[in-house]
């Protein structure tokens, strides 16, 4: 039995209530448990001047897979600048934006991440994804999939195929590929984009199919509800960029008509064309949509400032941005049937207008956005700035003199277009945690993490409290992985590997001869050579698998 | 004028990593160098005697990697073999080797000169991982045959080599010059942007090459003044070239000069 015991620390863990109470936190055999569950000679760890808080929880970060193996390749001279410090468990690979597997589980370790999810899962690339992600040392993963561009869903809705059948076809791809949730990159307009379409709104037609991304979008968010997913339908919609694409995002807050709904880095989806640039701050609006629609969760896609590279499926906003890419160079690929792929690096820059405002925006919808268990913190890393900003941005959004020091170096007329001095509120420590960690957790229905109630998982962390709060989350003083000290003092002491979870939804079985029809008519390889084992995942030792009840 | 001496005490187990270790370093036997995966005293390894004056000797080769790496002054004299990035990103300073020596020979340098008796392995003067410029200045002469992609992405700097060169020699060059006396494998210059490559006979180049015709070069004889190295391989008072322009695939304005001797 090994056993750890916290001492003398504030425990922070809003969804159990409790905000700074001093009390032991003691883990057993890899789980929290009661107070006097711990043996006498258990390892004590003494926190005195700590906050105790359950791992950070992190939503949507690109951490694997095709896109992100690409941007290795295509920035390979920042693998060359940036190098891992050497360390006992550290030392090899190295980037910021485009992280290798290892340095990636380093990094977020030490800033007290115990769970990272990467939120665009191409189906094709499902193998390759889950073993770079059990590459990734620390962490506990997950992938969601990406559907709405797949020719076989869009083929579904076109010929009218009943609820039950999509919904069986969606089990048969979480379970195919093992991933946990359900994500759409521009509902199929990755789809239209091949077929020459250079833009789709939310209820203009694919050319091909003749579908809208309002069915695509409706179809889905009906198929998660009905398979009875914990997390809801994780959502880049339409127009990503575009000036003017509030009133998409309204519209399609709207289109979910009241079904969950989760809008991810909203921040790209939240431009106005007021001003004379004809581009302004949508977030007022957004964040109004936000309150009023319980159903509506968003993570934020903050931009910070600096080079980066934007990754992503939707080829369509990548191909309109290739001209600014910095350094001049980007790379757009198909990804079989199932979407697409472009890679555009650059560079944020706090004294070009639309990059301010985009900051602005950001930092706007932090802030508008009353309900903290709704809006979760994220760069969408890396493609608003790298994950290691974390820490910069939790000051920013706690600590308003800083914050509006920051504002006063921002572009004159970004300054001139933005509201942000006019909003007063700042993030309090247990908003911090409730955005990083519990509800993080509740979104994707993980129950035993995110919170530091006996049974949860022993993902513990001990920051040192201090009036800088990015000091205080850059490094922490302890970091605990399944009970086993992995941090000290913000550094590796341990080199401990996480789980993949996955969500495995029943389907109907006549689903299976049906696909393998599909991969033997329209795609390079057989079902039973798409379809991922258990033997495949993390060496043979599987998924966590989550229970869903499937509604009737 | 010996300088120091380095002499290895024995055979090495793994492979041994000199990068970083330069002529006139004070207290070289406390210098901290790679030895498979752990890190030793390079007093360890070797013997060393003679006094700093920024001329350093390494009495027998063998699996020595990255000598001279980042070099920018002082001379390396290496009596045997060297393994891999002989010289990688040095800017100033000569290193002589009188055998053989591996992969990424030259490669990113900037300045100095690199004078190699044997062969030298692929990648010779080219760009590294991780980088879009190969070597960008300095002369670097190979007495033996090159490697597959020799001056890939060649930035600047004369390159002679006295045997043959593998296949894809000159990919991508940007600029510079590459100079070679034996056999041209194929695919050369594929890619070619600017620069010029010394040629005994076309064949070889990419198919983006075409025939310019025969050319009276005054040019090359203020070349042969201004390079001892291109002067040993043009031979004096020549000015006669068969021209080749190229790669025209891409609008490449570098060209092949066919110089018979």
């Amino acid at each position: 039995m090994s056993a750890v015991r916290i001492t003398n620390g504030k425990v922070l863990d809003p969804a159990n209530g409790e905000a700074a109470t001093l009390r032991d936190v003691v883990v057993v055999d890899g789980r929290v448990a009661a107070a006097d569950a711990a043996p006498a000679n258990a390892e004590t760890i003494d926190a005195k001047g700590g906050i105790v808080m359950a791992g950070a929880i992190d939503i949507h970060s690109h951490i694997a897979g095709g896109k992100s193996n690409i941007s290795r390749l295509l920035m390979s001279e920042e693998q060359r600048a940036i190098r891992e410090p050497k360390g006992e468990f550290c030392g090899c690979g190295g980037g910021l934006s485009t992280m290798t597997a290892h340095a990636t589980g380093c990094r977020y370790a030490e800033m007290g991440y115990t769970a990272v999810f990467e939120p665009a899962m191409v189906a094709s690339n499902a193998r390759h994804m889950h073993a770079e992600m059990a590459d990734i040392p620390f962490l506990d993963t997950g992938g969601y999939l990406v559907l709405g561009n797949d020719d076989k869903l869009l083929d579904f809705i076109a010929t009218g195929a009943s609820q039950q059948e999509v919904n069986d076809y969606v089990a048969w791809m979480l379970a195919a590929t093992k991933t946990m949730a359900i994500k759409i990159v521009n509902p199929g307009g990755i789809n239209a984009f091949k077929f020459n379409q250079r833009k789709l709104d939310l209820d203009e037609q694919n050319e091909r199919y003749g579908v809208t991304p309002r069915k695509v979008l409706q179809t889905l968010v009906k198929a998660v509800k009905e398979l009875g997913l914990a997390h809801p339908i994780h959502l880049h919609g339409c127009n990503l960029g575009v000036p003017g694409n509030e009133q998409t995002t309204l519209d399609t807050i709207a289109a979910a008509e009241g079904l969950p709904l989760h809008l991810t880095h909203v921040q790209f989806h939240s431009y106005g064309t007021e001003g004379d640039r004809k581009f302004s701050s949508g977030a007022a609006k957004i964040a109004e949509a936000v309150n009023k629609n319980p159903n509506i969760t968003v993570d934020v896609g903050q931009v910070m400032f600096g080079q980066t590279v934007t990754a992503s499926a939707d080829l369509m906003s990548q191909y309109r941005n290739r001209g600014i890419a910095t350094p001049k160079r980007w790379l757009g690929m198909d990804m079989e049937m199932d979407a697409a792929c472009g890679i555009v690096p650059f560079e944020y820059k706090d004294k070009n207008f639309v990059n301010a405002l985009q900051w602005a925006i950001g930092l706007e919808l932090f802030l508008l956005i009353e309900d903290p268990w709704r809006v979760f913190l994220t760069t969408d890393h890396p493609n608003g700035g790298p994950f290691t900003t974390y820490p910069h941005l939790i000051k920013l959004l706690m600590d308003r003199s800083f914050r509006e020091e920051q504002f006063a170096r921002l572009n004159k007329a970004a300054r001139k277009a933005s509201n942000l001095l006019e909003i007063k509120r700042e993030y309090t420590l247990e908003e911090i945690a409730i955005v990083t960690r519990a509800a993080p957790a509740k979104i994707l229905g993980l129950t035993d993490r995110g919170h530091l109630g006996a049974g949860a998982v022993g993902d513990v962390v001990v920051y040192r409290e201090d009036k800088d709060r990015e000091a205080m989350f850059q490094k922490a003083d302890y970091v605990l992985k399944d009970g086993r000290v992995i941090v000290k003092d913000g550094e590796i002491v341990d080199l401990v590997y996480g789980r993949t979870h996955q969500v495995a939804p029943d389907y109907d079985k006549s689903m299976d001869s049906k696909m393998d029809r599909w991969f033997d008519e329209a795609m390079g390889y057989k079902a039973k050579t798409f379809r991922l084992s258990d033997d495949e995942i993390r060496g043979g030792r599987g998924t966590v698998r989550h229970q869903t009840v499937r509604a009737s | 004028m010996t300088g120091l001496v380095l002499t290895p005490r024995e055979e090495f187990e793994a492979r041994v990593d000199l990068g970083g270790m330069l002529p006139g370093m004070a207290d070289l036997a406390k210098h901290k160098i790679g030895y498979g995966g752990s890190t030793v005293e390079l007093g360890e390894l070797f013997d060393v005697s003679g006094s700093a004056n920024g001329r350093l000797t390494i009495e027998g080769g063998g699996r020595l990697d990255r000598v001279g790496a980042r070099l920018v002054e002082g001379e390396i004299v290496v009596k045997g073999d060297v393994g891999h990035s002989l010289g990688s990103r040095m800017t100033g300073g000569a290193i002589v080797v009188d055998g053989s020596a591996g992969d990424f020979t030259a490669a990113e340098i900037s300045g100095g000169k690199v004078a190699v008796a044997g062969s030298v392995g692929a990648h010779l003067g080219a760009a590294g991982d991780g980088s879009r410029r190969g070597m960008s200045g300095g002369v670097v002469v190979v007495a033996g045959s090159a490697g597959r992609r020799a001056c890939e992405r060649l930035r600047g700097g004369v390159v002679v080599v006295g045997g043959d060169v593998a296949e894809e020699a000159a990919t991508d060059l940007i600029a510079g010059s590459l100079a070679v006396a034996g056999k041209l494998g194929a695919n050369a210059g594929r890619g070619m942007k600017r620069g010029t490559l010394f040629l005994r006979s076309a064949d070889g180049l990419a198919s983006g090459f075409h025939d310019a015709g025969d050319h009276d070069l005054v040019m090359l004889r203020v070349l042969v003044r201004r390079s001892p190295e291109l002067a040993a391989f043009l031979g004096k008072d020549v000015t006669k070239a068969r021209r080749y322009a190229g790669d025209l695939n891409i609008a490449g304005k570098g060209e092949a000069l066919i110089v018979s001797r």
